[in-house]
């Protein structure tokens, strides 16, 4: 059957659904709410400011769900012992960060749960990298690894106000600033070294991850840098070698998220339409003994293909 | 080709200045005042002239892919860019004023007049203080004289006009100077050019 007729976003939900389900990926239905309570009680993993009420005919407080991770992960039943592997495609409710008002998004995505290693890790990276592929020949997969900023920051022992200021100054590139902050808050100066040169870092995974090698700080860094290589060996030999790069500006939050971190990026798309990444946290503060690891695609960003300045 | 968004006024010419100095000069800039687009292809730019406030936005959502933007801009909006440089120019500061003879009376909601909504409510909240913020787009100096308001949040450069209007700075906030700022998208795909401008300047 000719297909081709489809317009563009339809054509590569359909390519993303087949490289998912041939991975062994099922996919996931979800109801399209949630109770309320849910969010109040992890209001820290709600990537929004409000979140969309109402009265359901039982009188619970009822809410269009702003995010699906928090959803799957409170359902799904895996354990260390059994792995699940889902994906969806749903909409999300959440509050623009510049108009304030409500907007539907959707997302496309997969969730990988149980016990997440290296293998289990490399495979979600790699249908990554796979899936910005079906989105355009263009596209730049940028990869970090939490758990190094993690280890600077609990050598550090810095008050939650200055780590949220540090990361904001890495999130925005913003090197001057970062020095001067270290400097007035009197941060020990091989750390502000070792953020100055995480800030600075865009490039080959390889190459950037062997300057960082040389200054790790303590073992929990060692086994983060480790980690990393590992996994770039792995992607490299699964044929994700071009169009991925060490970045780690990407990182916006250090508590939702733990280990690999991922943001794809399109040319011509001035937003990030993959987000995704390792939230053995988020599985913790829902009493889920799993590991899970796993990315999100913003359908809408793509819209904006055409037209856009080269 | 980089699109590089200038704040219209004083700050863009600086910055157009700078940048013509090293290598991205724009001959039409100097030809036709009214235009609001110029580019020039043999030195690969392509400069707009924008509203100050809104050179985040252009950046942000990628119509430009660098800017050149006062600090204040960036944080009473927050775009979602990367700041790459203090460019040194452009200095004041982000300042409360109120007049001469004015003692504050802490039982009573603090009324403040302002451009900067975000600064100022987000400076006052940092230290509890109850206040009533009242938006305004110019000649903020009237407000306290006009008992419209206790004290200002604005930007001061030389304190002249404060000075003129019988007001003086009762606490500095912030510094503020233009910044180069980069979309994020922008900042990958064209990651040669920026890395070559941000070389030369």
């Amino acid at each position: 059957m000719d297909i081709s007729w489809l317009p563009k976003e339809e054509l590569i939900s359909l390519k993303l659904r087949e490289i998912f389900e041939k991975s062994g990926y099922k996919k996931f239905k979800m109801t399209k709410f949630e109770e309320y309570q849910l969010y109040v009680e992890h209001k820290s993993l709600v990537n929004s400011e409000k979140v969309i009420t109402f009265t359901d005919t039982d009188g619970k407080l009822m809410a269009l769900k702003p995010d699906v991770t928090i959803s799957i992960a409170k359902n799904c039943s895996a354990t260390p012992e059994a792995t699940e592997k889902l994906y969806y495609n749903e909409n999300v409710y959440r509050t623009s960060k510049e108009t304030h008002l409500f907007e539907e998004i959707n997302q496309i995505g997969i969730e990988c749960l149980g016990k997440i290693d290296v293998n289990a890790i490399t495979e979600v990276t790699t249908l990554a990298w796979k899936s910005l592929n079906i989105i355009s020949k263009n596209f730049m997969l940028d990869i970090a690894h939490i758990g190094i900023l993690q280890s600077i920051f609990e050598l550090m022992n810095a008050p939650v106000s200055l780590k949220e200021t540090i990361l904001r100054l890495l999130n925005t590139k913003n090197v001057f600033a970062l020095k001067k902050i270290c400097a007035e808050s009197g941060v020990n100066p091989e750390y502000v070294q070792l953020l100055l040169e995480i800030c600075g870092i865009r490039g080959d995974i390889a190459k950037e991850i062997n300057k960082l090698k040389a200054l790790c700080v303590n073992e929990d860094m060692k086994k983060s840098v480790n980690e990393l290589l590992e996994i770039n060996e792995k992607l490299i030999a699964e044929g994700c070698k071009k169009n991925i790069m060490l970045d780690f500006s990407i990182i916006s939050n250090v508590d939702y998220y733990n280990g690999i971190f991922m943001h794809g990026y399109v040319k011509n798309l001035p937003r990030v339409v993959l987000s995704g990444g390792q939230y053995d946290n988020i599985m913790k503060s829902l009493n889920k003994k799993a590991s899970a690891i796993g990315f999100a695609l913003y359908m809408d960003e793509l819209e904006f293909e055409e037209g856009m300045p080269c | 080709m980089l699109n590089i968004a200038l704040p219209k006024g004083r700050l863009g010419n600086q910055a157009y200045k700078l940048l013509s100095a090293k290598g991205y000069e724009c001959r039409e800039v100097y030809e036709d005042t009214r235009k609001l687009v110029y580019e020039s292809k043999e030195n690969g730019v392509r400069y707009f002239l924008v509203k100050p406030s809104d050179v985040g936005i252009y950046v942000a959502h990628g119509a430009a892919d660098l800017g050149i933007v006062g600090k204040d801009v960036i944080m009473e909006t927050s775009p979602d860019v990367y700041e790459l440089l203090d460019l040194g120019f452009g200095k004041c500061k982000m300042a409360v004023a109120a007049p001469m003879d004015y003692v504050e009376n802490t039982e009573k909601t603090l009324r403040v007049a302002t451009k900067f909504i975000t600064i100022t409510k987000n400076y006052y909240s940092s230290i509890s203080r109850e206040v009533n913020i009242i938006k305004l787009h110019g000649s903020i100096e009237l407000a306290p004289i006009l008992g419209l308001s206790d004290v200002i949040v604005d930007l001061v450069e030389s304190g002249k006009t404060l000075k003129e209007n019988n007001l003086h700075i009762i606490k500095e906030l912030y510094p503020i100077s233009a910044r180069l700022i980069a979309n994020k998208s922008s900042f990958r795909f064209k990651n040669a050019l920026i890395n070559e401008l941000l070389g030369k300047i």
